[in-house]
């Protein structure tokens, strides 16, 4: 690390400036998303349409019904699940990391992703109904978490290794289950929505699926945001953790339910985002240090901005919509070989 | 304060049995020094004595109250533990990492205040590492991080301070920083408890020492009465001869204790060099 850059650093951390930066971001980005589409609106009709649905009695008259729909409908609710989707994702990766000590982790490790890819997959195949389809992937899931943990149950404590491998073992074992639900399924109708489902996309969200869906993730947000300072003791491992007096057992399965809840929920609306888990805390911890109690915050704050800014991307990329996994990935994997590079991940291996 | 340790008996899961009944007592003021062979269980005593292992049999007694029936976080306000190797991955600054000492003091949902960052600050002051406060603690010396490793756990605010071999990878200087420092906490009215390779050192600090091997203390007391040669045959199974010397400074002597072997193999390398002096 050069000393130029630790200097820059220095100035960021702990600094007003980056919590005025780091709250401005998501809002930014929020906006830029509200701008962008197929459907040209300019950016002061954009506003003058959010305002007058906030305050009525200032502005309500001379905007199209066509512009309002496209609006409030359309873009206003996928901006909120893009914001929320990075937001969750990014979170679990850093609270994983610290609870696994690892930063290799991500919001993955224990087979959310896979399980509920499987569940999608499987109602896709079997019903089609987007409603279902939600549900049965929240629920695979958490399932896949809790078959996870019940396995790294057979020791009598839960060593975080074994807890990994458990974790690794029901991934893959739903990620094979997945394949068989694409090789039965009928590849003129079925198979192309299972496979651009696991693709991951927010194209389409209405506010029906955020009405159930951002409780979870809301809700969840707001406990590992006020346990943040917690993770920092964890992160020390089992021992001292212990020594300091945590309860490592139950803060280990509060994190762990927590990370489940909302990710599901987030997977159950926007397909498998991969990599946002993993990239966005090593590029928090750049920015803010590896302080949970600002780099929680930071997480959020980020992987929101992150995911508001790729599916801006996606959509304005070219004519035909990318999907948003796809894109994670290609901006995702290189840049995470950038930070590896150049040795800015901030941990200290032994 | 007063620590009593009565018939601790610990096995691993495996069945593996590490402490086979041990007992001892410090009071405030003192410096209990376990000392004995590597593998003997020192390392095992003191994670149970600090409640990350719960003992299988036996029980200890902070000031008569039965330690196990101490909520953890109560327990962690009393007793601090230091561990041996200390194997931080993320970059903390110092004063971030000594703060998480407040963690038994502060309620799960709440973050340090400036008031604990002051008693972080108060902490690294007192162990001489203030001037370290922002440095990443991975990137120290690994003196001036067991000198930040004893701050977070002043931090804690302990009655009683565990410290697992706290000088066996430290320099002579640093050596003598931290075991200076441990004297000066227990005038202060601690009770430091700590394992140890060197058997000097504990002819030097402590007030009592348990001589332990495969389990058990073979004997508990003053340290002239437990550090005899005999003893130290038993425990470490080699010849020792234990050295009185005359203090430079005063009137005083020092005990100190040197393999036979040593001395032997010191005696038959000085020959050679006196016979080759010669010719």
């Amino acid at each position: 690390m050069s000393q130029r850059y630790k200097r820059i650093l220095e100035k960021v951390r702990g600094g007003k400036a980056s919590t005025v930066v780091l709250t401005l971001l998501p809002i930014l980005f929020f906006l830029v998303s509200l701008f962008i589409g197929r459907y040209q609106i300019s950016p002061d009709t954009v506003i003058l349409t959010l305002i007058s649905k906030i305050l009525p009695m200032l502005h309500s008259h001379n905007i199209p019904k066509q512009i309002e729909i496209t609006i409030i409908q359309v873009r206003l609710p996928r901006a909120i699940a893009a914001a929320l989707v990075g937001a969750t994702l990014a979170l679990s990766g850093t609270s994983f990391q610290a609870l696994f000590r690892n930063p290799l982790v991500s919001s993955q490790i224990l087979g959310v992703a896979s399980g509920a890819g499987f569940g999608a997959a499987l109602a896709l195949l079997l019903s089609g109904d987007l409603v279902i389809v939600q549900i049965s992937a929240f629920g695979f899931g958490i399932a896949a978490v809790a078959i996870s943990y019940a396995i790294s149950k057979i020791h009598k404590e839960t060593p975080v290794l074994t807890l990994v491998l458990a974790g690794m073992v029901v991934g893959a074992l739903f990620s094979s289950l997945t394949s068989l639900v694409k090789y039965v399924a009928d590849p003129y109708e079925r198979l192309p929505s299972i496979v651009f489902w696991l693709m991951g996309s927010l194209s389409g969200v209405s506010f029906k699926e955020l009405s159930w869906s951002f409780i979870p993730m809301i809700a969840s947000c707001i406990i590992l945001v006020m346990i943040r300072w917690r993770m920092n003791a964890l992160s020390l491992g089992e021992e001292e953790a212990k020594a300091l007096g945590v309860d490592v057992e139950k803060m280990r399965m509060l994190v762990i339910s927590c990370c489940t809840l909302m990710t599901s929920a987030a997977v159950a609306i926007a397909g498998v985002v991969g990599w946002v888990g993993l990239v966005i805390p090593h590029v928090c911890r750049m920015l803010v240090g590896p302080d949970h109690k600002i780099l929680v915050p930071a997480s959020i704050s980020i992987g929101a901005a992150y995911i508001l800014a790729v599916d801006s991307l996606a959509r304005a990329a070219s004519t035909v919509e990318i999907p948003l996994g796809v894109l994670t990935a290609i901006i995702g994997a290189p840049f995470f070989f950038y930070l590896l590079r150049r040795e800015r991940l901030g941990w200290r291996w032994k | 304060m007063e620590m009593e340790v009565k018939d601790l008996y610990f096995s691993y899961p495996t069945g593996r049995e590490v402490v086979k009944g041990v007992s001892f007592k410090v009071r405030s003021g003192e410096i209990f020094c376990v000392l004995g062979p590597n593998g003997c269980g020192k390392t095992t005593l003191l994670k149970c004595l600090c409640g990350i292992l719960k003992p299988s049999e036996g029980s200890i007694f902070l000031d008569g109250v039965e330690a196990n029936s101490i909520p953890k976080t109560e327990r962690a306000k009393t007793i601090a533990y230091l561990p041996q190797e200390h194997m931080t991955l993320l970059p903390y600054r110092v004063l971030d990492f000594v703060v998480m000492g407040r963690a038994p003091h502060l309620s799960i949902f709440s973050t340090p205040s400036d008031k604990d960052y002051e008693i972080a600050g108060e902490a690294l002051k007192e162990v001489g590492a203030y001037h370290l406060k922002d440095s990443p603690y991975v990137e120290l010396s690994g003196g001036e991080k067991q000198l930040v490793l004893i701050a977070r756990a002043l931090t804690q605010q302990p009655k009683i301070l565990l410290l697992d071999e706290p000088t066996s990878q430290l320099d002579l200087k640093n050596q003598a920083i931290v075991l200076g420092i441990l004297g000066k906490l227990t005038r202060r009215g601690l009770i430091v408890v700590m394992t140890t390779h060197f058997p000097t050192h504990a002819f030097l600090h402590s007030s009592r020492v348990g001589l332990m091997a495969d389990g058990r203390f073979l004997a508990v007391g003053e340290p002239e009465q437990v550090m005899t040669e005999e003893n130290l045959k038993k425990a470490y199974d080699i010849d020792v001869k234990v050295l009185t010397v005359k203090s430079p400074l005063d009137d005083g002597f020092i005990k100190m204790c040197i393999p036979t072997g040593v001395i032997l193999a010191r005696r038959c390398f000085c020959k050679i060099e006196h016979a080759e002096e010669g010719t």
